[in-house]
């Protein structure tokens, strides 16, 4: 027996992985995720990318939806390529279909001045 | 000097808890002004740029930055002056002084409301003997060079403490391609959530060392080595120093509610939290003065701190200014860290009360009693010190003056 720590809420709930049984998921999702978590796991990368022409310096982002755990390093050098130098709106699409891997790379922040 | 007197509800802090309240307020046709000190409103979240916030709130997982702008999308059309870049640096005779742009403003108003945040505990409250390099930061002022600066802190990090702050921070660095050698903490058991030594620690093999704490540092200009002990039971060291060669060593060892404005005079101040007393709607024994958020007590999640809030909205709306003479005193028993309110007003019918645990908690019970007569029992299958609970307890049922919080 398997116990895996979910990490879709901060419930933290200890899920079992008993062979093919998933055991002690309290929602959906945390049963979506210990099945990922088993055959590829998936998480949601946020950094932060430089900013030029305006007051502050960094401009947060995120992927739009999780992507495979071996991957965080290979997407993360690609959203380093982005400079912004305009004004941008929260949740503008930076980057379509990262990598092909099916999300996007968003803003987190307006930049209005 | 700028006086702002005609205002029903002053706010001091525009982080999450004092711009969530002013919506909340405002909607509910009570006048209200926010100060803030920084040039973005936003505290503390504009720097927290993983996930994991706004689930409660707004049934999604967002990151700090994402909550702020939802927060201001929703106060914008609500005509909510906010002042920026004004620091609080006075408050007599029940009027609240700031140092602005616009130079000083004074105010005056029936209500205050002070969501100040909190500070970090520093090297001074651990006491680390040895050199004083460069190189020691606490974690969240890491976080504020990483995130809001974008300058590089170092390249081999130690931690020691294992809040959440500091665990986050290990990802964060990793991610940016520093090396983090390990976390260090003193209890035998972790001080963050679950699900942040899954997806912080363990996702990137960084190693936990429990029972362990940093005793002493060296270093010329720049931090070289920490030395590092195994503690017993009773957090005192044993066996022989252990040597790291790191050069930048972050501090996430606790967070203190700030509340320093209000201190130097009759604020009654809980020596559990650090934070004042309260009664149920965050109003403390100062006249008018109510305290929300981090500042009141270190909540585990933002959205917590920010729904809490409208205990003091509530307050506010029934008129609340000062304490009711008779009023029932929650006293710490067995296996309680600490829990707001500390006081309650009588038959005020239920009443929620956030609590945290001492220490990991397996199949205990946890009860709110009057002498022997059980006013609340609740079944805990399993809590760490790291969250906040919050049970709903039934005032009317209460007769005595004081009722004690336990765990057995």
């Amino acid at each position: 027996m398997k116990e895996i720590t979910c990490i879709v809420c901060p419930l933290g709930c200890r899920i079992l992985i008993q062979g093919d049984n998933i055991l002690n998921y309290k929602c959906k999702k945390g049963l979506e995720y210990a099945k990922n978590e088993i055959t590829s796991p998936k998480r949601v990368l946020t950094t932060t990318v430089k900013v030029i022409g305006f007051e502050r310096r960094r401009l947060p982002v995120r992927v739009d939806r999780e992507i495979p755990k071996d991957k965080l390093f290979l997407v993360l050098r690609e959203i380093k390529k982005i400079k912004i130098d305009k004004k941008v709106k929260r949740g503008e699409i930076l980057i379509y279909n990262i990598l092909n891997l099916s999300a996007n790379v968003i803003s987190c922040e307006t930049i209005e001045d | 000097m700028v006086k702002l007197n005609n205002f029903d509800l002053v706010i001091v802090g525009g982080g999450p808890a004092g711009l969530f309240l002013a919506k909340e307020a405002k909607k509910k046709g009570i006048n209200v002004l926010i100060f803030d000190r920084e040039d973005r409103i936003g505290g503390i979240l504009k720097q927290c740029i993983h996930t994991g916030f706004g689930l409660e709130i707004y049934g999604k997982d967002l990151t700090g930055p994402e909550v702020i702008e939802n927060l201001k999308e929703e106060i914008k059309n609500l005509d909510i002056p906010i002042f920026t870049k004004s620091m609080c640096i006075g408050f007599e005779d029940g009027k609240l002084y700031f140092y602005s742009p616009k130079g000083v403003i004074e105010t005056k108003s029936d209500y205050y409301i002070f969501s100040l945040g909190a500070r970090e505990r520093n090297r001074g409250s651990v006491f680390i003997e040895g050199d004083r390099p460069s190189g020691i930061f606490t974690a969240g002022f890491a976080q504020y060079i990483t995130n809001i600066l974008g300058l590089k802190i170092g390249n081999k990090i130690a931690i020691l403490g294992s809040g959440d702050i500091g665990l986050i921070m290990a990802r964060r660095l990793i991610l940016e391609g520093m090396e983090v050698i390990g976390v260090f903490e003193i209890m035998p058991f972790y001080g963050g959530l679950p699900r942040n030594i899954r997806q912080c620690l363990e996702d990137f093999d960084i190693p936990l060392y429990l029972s362990h704490t940093i005793l002493k540092v060296s270093g010329d200009k720049r931090l070289k080595k920490i030395f590092v002990s195994e503690v017993d039971q009773n957090l005192k060291p044993i066996g022989n120093l252990k040597e790291f060669e790191v050069d930048t060593l972050l501090l996430s060892i606790g967070l203190l509610p700030e509340i320093d404005i209000l201190k130097k005079d009759s604020l009654k101040i809980d020596s559990k939290t650090l934070g004042p007393f309260v009664n149920q709607y965050f109003l403390t024994n100062k006249e008018g003065v109510y305290v929300i958020g981090n500042s009141l007590t270190i909540f585990d999640l933002v959205d917590k701190a920010m729904t809490s809030s409208l205990n003091a909205l509530d307050g506010i709306l029934k008129g609340k200014r000062i304490w009711n003479k008779d009023f029932i005193k929650i006293k710490k028993g067995n296996l309680i860290r600490n829990f707001v309110p500390q006081i309650i007003e009588r038959d005020v019918g239920f009443v929620k009360i956030y609590y945290r645990v001492s220490e990991p908690i397996i199949n205990k019970k946890l009860y709110l009693k009057e002498d022997n007569k059980i006013i609340f029992e609740k079944k805990i299958i399993a809590k760490y010190p790291a969250e906040m609970d919050e049970i709903l307890i039934n005032t009317d049922l209460i007769e005595k003056d004081e009722v004690i919080l336990e765990i057995l």
